[in-house]
């Protein structure tokens, strides 16, 4: 069992070690981790495998927009088995027990693999095509294999045990989401004395601060002026503040639906806990301040464990101290994955290298890689990737003017980190039946007509510096403060060491095989 | 955290539900000896007798069980003249009293109004959880619900799991 | 969930104190044994389908109990107005009423 932890990095709290077991096999952690973090302390990418095909996988990101790390949980006791939870949400406590979802017989060597072997045979619709002779087969053989191989996760046998709690309330101002946007927007709005709601679905607030710090905020380091803000924020009667509660649904006249956890992360939960409570918050004004999610690059084998997202990796890094992998590539056509590599290189992981699919970026970056001794490649991509339960290399190459690869080499590695730049999350602002408009400069959906009353701040506008958001945030406050019939008293967050950046949009990336890569389920 | 907050069923008491038409109003408080209320929500108490104001046409008149006489026979005098609809429902409904520091937002976990704008001595028709209740603020952190007898057992059972989720401090 | 104003209550509350009744501004014939079959059926299920703004009842069920009317646009879902029983329908929004024309041609 290797230990990838770094010293000195990450907000788990190490005077706190926990145990946890993952498919029957004991692993230790520390307060603060998820699932997904202590395990890939642990060195463990594999979690779980896809539904149909049944290839490995591991997990891709380190928030709640994962889809690959699912695994059921067991919180003691009958019903209380969990399918499909997120590992990189989750948080361990002391006796979690976990398991693997969709193999067979093991997580390791599964039957249903050899599924992904021959795809070609198994193309969209091949059950009801392939099993439908002999007819007494059905019933017999066909239906029962199938379905114990397909679906995603097992669903619980017992009724669910646990009890849920429900509560209204109204507030001036909701805020969702407290990274710099949205702590910008609350101090804004909190020391105007305005009645305030600020949500976030993670433990801690600060958003991307956790995972990305500035060199200082306000000349302070990062971690004291978030501290700061947080207690600032939590004294005044005007604020509440709520963690581990996601915004599920925006409806009508601005009413949010937030679902908080209350007993999630708890090994001992007080007796007649609810296990999750439902806010019907109703606001005057709403700010949605939920970021950008990174996205992902299309290439053969994208899939592997060990192949994720660079924001993810430099999440798991400065959130939780712990290294992805020990060498890494990165393969990018953003900025953005440079400071995460830069953030990697720093910490003690080697980047095999660096290919960006641009054929330049700024001076600024490639000086600063080259402080750090890392092989850049730009004008590059990779093709595929070696290893089956882990990655073990990819194989990389130019990219040649007419979108054709030339000059192929392998490089090894354990771990990829991809970056295909930012999507603003857009999705409660979806509900609200806002229109959303194509902007052809950054290439991102931005949002377009507002039908409530609502505000965007921050990476949701497709504003990507932390300096930016800071001063999106506090424009939206003084914005929904204008809206109520309130003076608002300007604020200013100022940023040293922030990180700007940019990229393009890649559907594909370059190969020279002419066959379809997506659409591994 | 301590929590202070406590729910219990009050005594019976004398309910009368009244409607009547906007002209024979005058009638009505001329009879009862005190002034209807005359906005929706509105509280008024006179001695032992409260009306409160539930619609355009609706009031809710409450006494001492052994009072009801004092509703009854001056609105009865008074019919022939002033058309009304006078219906006894003191047994329709059970009075629950929240009262504490905590009372508003325990209410908070089923009732869909925006409680900190019902303001001391008023009282409005609303729901709780599905069910049709009267809640009147009687006092910042007193409030009472008056709720269809088979419906008690409902609101009850509500109030009791959420007094244990505030006594658990999550 | 809504927010509606009842014009009685003179407050804006949760749907959930609230009941839908039906299109609006349909009068009950004042004498029904004159009516034909057809216009009686017309009065009793026929009922428009607007897309745009619709003026419909709905009764403050779970409040003061009475019914109103009430202009919603039935594409945004949006009130325009709420007004009491007796009163006429007001006028909607330019875009609404188009769509109202349109369906009545």
């Amino acid at each position: 069992m290797s230990n990838l932890r770094v010293d000195g990095k990450g907000r788990i709290n190490r005077d706190k070690r926990i145990r946890f077991t993952f498919d029957g096999v004991s692993y230790e952690g520390f307060e603060g981790d998820t699932v997904a973090s202590a395990l890939l302390a642990n060195g463990v990418h594999l979690m779980g495998r896809s539904f149909k095909y049944h290839r490995p996988r591991g997990p891709v990101t380190a928030g709640s927009e994962e889809p690959n790390a699912l695994i059921g949980t067991s919180r003691g006791g009958a019903g209380r088995f969990e399918p499909n939870t997120r590992a990189t949400v989750q948080e361990i406590y002391e006796g979690l027990t976990t398991v693997s979802q969709n193999k067979w017989p093991s997580l390791n060597f599964d039957v249903g693999a050899i599924n992904d072997k021959l795809h070609k045979l198994f193309a969209a619709g091949f059950y009801y095509k392939t099993f439908m002779w002999p007819k007494s087969f059905w019933d017999k053989v066909y239906e029962p294999v199938i379905r114990a191989s397909a679906g995603l996760g097992v669903s619980p046998s017992e009724p669910d045990a646990d009890a849920y709690a429900s509560r209204y309330l109204y507030a001036e101002l909701l805020i969702v989401g407290a990274g710099p946007a949205g702590l910008a927007a609350a101090l804004t709005a909190a020391r105007n004395g305005t009645d305030v709601v600020l949500v976030d679905e993670n433990r801690e607030l600060g958003g991307s601060l956790l995972s990305e710090a500035p060199a200082s905020i306000d000349g302070k380091p990062t971690e004291t002026w978030l501290s700061e803000c947080i207690e600032e924020l939590s004294t005044l009667p005007n604020v509440r503040l709520m963690t581990r509660s996601v915004a599920i649904g925006y409806y009508h006249e601005n009413m949010v639906g937030v679902a908080e956890k209350l007993t999630d992360h708890l090994a001992y939960p007080p007796a007649g806990a609810p296990r999750e409570r439902m806010w019907r918050i109703r606001a005057k004004e709403v700010i949605l301040a939920q970021g950008a999610l990174e996205r992902p690059l299309v290439f053969d084998g994208n899939d592997r464990p060990g192949v994720m997202m660079a924001s993810a990796a430099q999440t798991y890094l400065n959130r939780y101290g712990v290294k992805v992998g020990t060498a890494a590539v990165v393969m990018t056509s953003h900025d953005s994955a440079w400071y995460a590599a830069f953030d990697l290189v720093d910490a003690g992981v080697t980047i095999a290298a660096l290919v960006d699919v641009r054929s330049s970026v700024g001076d600024h970056l490639l000086s600063e890689a080259q402080a750090r001794g890392i092989t850049v490649k730009t004008g590059h991509t990779v093709l595929s990737v070696a290893g089956k339960k882990r990655v073990s290399g990819v194989q990389v190459g130019r990219v040649t003017g007419d979108g054709k690869v030339s000059d192929i080499t392998s490089v090894s590695c354990d771990t990829v980190l991809m970056s295909g730049g930012w999507t603003p999350s857009l999705h409660l602002f979806s509900h609200t039946k806002g229109s959303l408009h194509w902007d052809e400069e950054n290439e991102v959906f931005l949002p377009g007509e507002k039908t409530e009353r609502c505000h965007i701040a921050g990476g949701g506008r497709g504003l990507w510096s932390q300096q930016a958001a800071f001063d999106d945030g506090v424009l939206a406050a003084e914005q929904a403060l204008t809206s109520l019939g309130q003076t608002a008293k300007t604020i200013s967050v100022d940023v040293d060491g922030d990180r700007a950046g940019s990229g393009i949009v890649m559907e594909e990336l370059p190969s020279n095989d002419d066959k379809l890569l997506a659409g591994h389920l | 955290m301590a929590f202070n907050t406590i729910v219990e069923t009050l005594p019976a008491m004398g309910r009368f539900s009244l409607r009547c038409k906007r002209e024979n109003t005058v009638a009505m408080s001329k009879a009862l000896g005190f002034e209807l209320p005359s906005t929706i929500s509105e509280l008024v108490r006179s001695g032992n007798v409260t009306a409160l104001k539930l619609g355009p046409d609706e009031w809710m008149l409450t006494c001492p069980m052994d009072e009801r006489a004092k509703i009854k026979e001056p609105l009865a005098a008074v019919y022939a003249d002033a058309v009304h609809s006078l219906t006894e429902v003191s047994s329709r409904e059970v009075s629950i009293r929240v009262s504490g520091p905590e009372a508003e937002e325990l209410l908070s976990t089923s009732c869909p109004r925006n409680l900190r704008e019902l303001t001391v001595g008023c009282g409005v028709r609303t729901v709780f959880d599905s069910v049709q209740v009267i809640l009147t603020r009687e006092e910042q952190n007193q409030f009472r619900l008056d709720v269809w007898r088979s419906f008690v057992p409902h609101v009850m059972g509500l109030l009791s799991v959420a007094t244990k989720e505030f006594e658990c401090g999550l | 969930m809504l927010l509606i104003h009842c014009p009685y209550c003179k407050e804006k509350l949760p749907e959930l104190e609230f009941e839908y009744a039906g299109q609006a501004h349909i009068a009950r014939p004042l004498n029904p044994a004159e009516q034909s079959d057809a216009e009686w059926r017309d009065y009793l299920f026929i009922r428009s389908n607007v897309r745009g703004d619709h003026a419909e009842q709905w009764r403050h069920t779970h409040g003061c109990g009475r019914y109103f009317n009430a202009l919603r646009n039935t594409v945004s879902d949006k009130f325009i107005a709420t007004y009491e029983i007796e009163q006429p329908r007001p006028t909607g929004s330019e875009e609404g009423e188009k769509s109202n024309e349109q369906l009545e041609s």
